[in-house]
């Protein structure tokens, strides 16, 4: 009996791995709620972690003979290691993640001025607006960007880097890159954290359109990206702003 | 602690106007008056500083002389380099707002943006 649910959830972690990210990623409604799906994205990740620890788990306490055998031990085992790994890998991130913002607060509280707002203004031609997540943010915005938006425009960007930074939403998307960089031969998880990195966005991009206006922020998008110039080295380009500008203009 | 960083900044700034490497007490004798510390708060500053990475210092006799690591630009250069790489390791760290436009897409925005 117990063997039985060991399959069962195994399978349900092998639907919930590949088939329904798949289905999920490809699916048109979540930009319409982006909160909803951030949520389902959550709870397919968590529940494929505790079926695939939990078949084990399963597999490990049913001797399926008179007396336990070696196969529950190693069972057993490989739901402690997988355990252990899940965690480990989400606790190594963090750490690395945590050395490299540490570096850019201490930079930016060096270089940058602080205006009226809290804001930090770096003295730097391109245009750029980015939040330093964590307890105590920090929403960061450069000459050139201020020199090239309208104060409605800067306005709306300064409100969806707040949203962000009031939101937490660091903590969404963590999870999702540390389990990713841990499972590169698995599609469906660099899938997953592409999909929910863009429903954050859309998170701001509802919240800072709310305060300011959809428009306001569609130009503004419209104007930093263009100004942006390819990386150097050809890395991943960044998600482009399109998909969101038609999502607020319509 | 806000006092902390102002201090450090005019630390720094002493530094960046300086082209050579120089000793902490010069650095007490031309920082602004409103701050007037002690040579040791100047060291402890130079020391949690050094730890950052923005301040080497070399053996002179029997005291240090101390410079900025990088020029003020080539600081602000970095850090933004570093902020707006998004490799995926990275990418959770830092939310930034613009994304990348391509000459088709400057076209559809355009058009986007025109109507209504």
């Amino acid at each position: 009996m117990v063997t039985l649910l060991a399959a069962l959830s195994a399978l349900l972690a092998v639907l919930l791995a590949w088939p329904v990210p798949t289905r999920l990623a490809a699916a048109s409604w979540p930009s319409r709620n982006p909160r909803r799906a951030i949520t389902l994205w959550q709870v397919i990740g968590l529940s494929g972690g505790i079926c695939a620890v939990g078949s084990l788990l399963l597999l490990g306490l049913d001797p399926l003979g008179p007396r336990w055998t070696l196969l529950n031990l190693a069972a057993l085992a490989g739901a402690a290691i997988l355990l252990s790994w899940l965690l480990g890998v989400l606790a190594t991130n963090t750490i690395r993640i945590e050395r490299h913002l540490r570096k850019q607060r201490d930079a930016v509280d060096l270089l940058a001025w602080t205006d009226l707002n809290g804001v930090r203004v770096l003295d730097h031609p391109e245009p750029a607006a980015y939040c330093l997540p964590g307890p105590r943010p920090r929403i960061v915005v450069t000459h050139g960007a201020i020199a090239s938006l309208g104060p409605e425009e800067l306005a709306a960007v300064l409100a969806h880097e707040r949203a962000h930074a009031v939101g937490r939403h660091e903590l969404i998307i963590q999870p999702f890159v540390a389990w990713e960089s841990a499972l590169p031969f698995l599609p469906p998880a660099r899938r997953a954290t592409a999909a929910v990195a863009e429903l954050v966005e859309m998170l701001a991009d509802d919240h800072a359109a709310r305060e300011t206006s959809p428009r306001a922020l569609a130009r503004a998008l419209a104007q930093v990206g263009s100004d942006r110039l390819p990386s150097a080295d050809g890395s991943a380009a960044p998600a482009s702003v399109l998909p969101r500008v038609r999502r607020l203009v319509q | 602690m806000a006092r902390l960083g102002e201090l450090e900044r005019a630390v720094m700034d002493v530094l960046w106007n300086t082209p050579e490497p120089v000793p902490a007490t010069h650095i007490v004798d031309v920082l602004p008056r409103e701050h007037a510390p002690a040579v040791t708060t100047i060291l402890t500053v130079l020391d949690r500083l050094g730890a950052k990475g923005f301040v080497t210092r070399v053996r002179h006799g029997r005291a240090y002389r101390y410079s900025a690591t990088t020029s003020k630009a080539e600081l602000i250069a970095n850090t933004m380099l570093e902020a707006l790489d998004t490799t995926s390791d990275r990418r959770s760290a830092l939310v930034h707002f613009a994304g990348a436009v391509s000459e088709e897409e400057k076209a559809v925005l355009r058009e986007l943006l025109a109507s209504g």
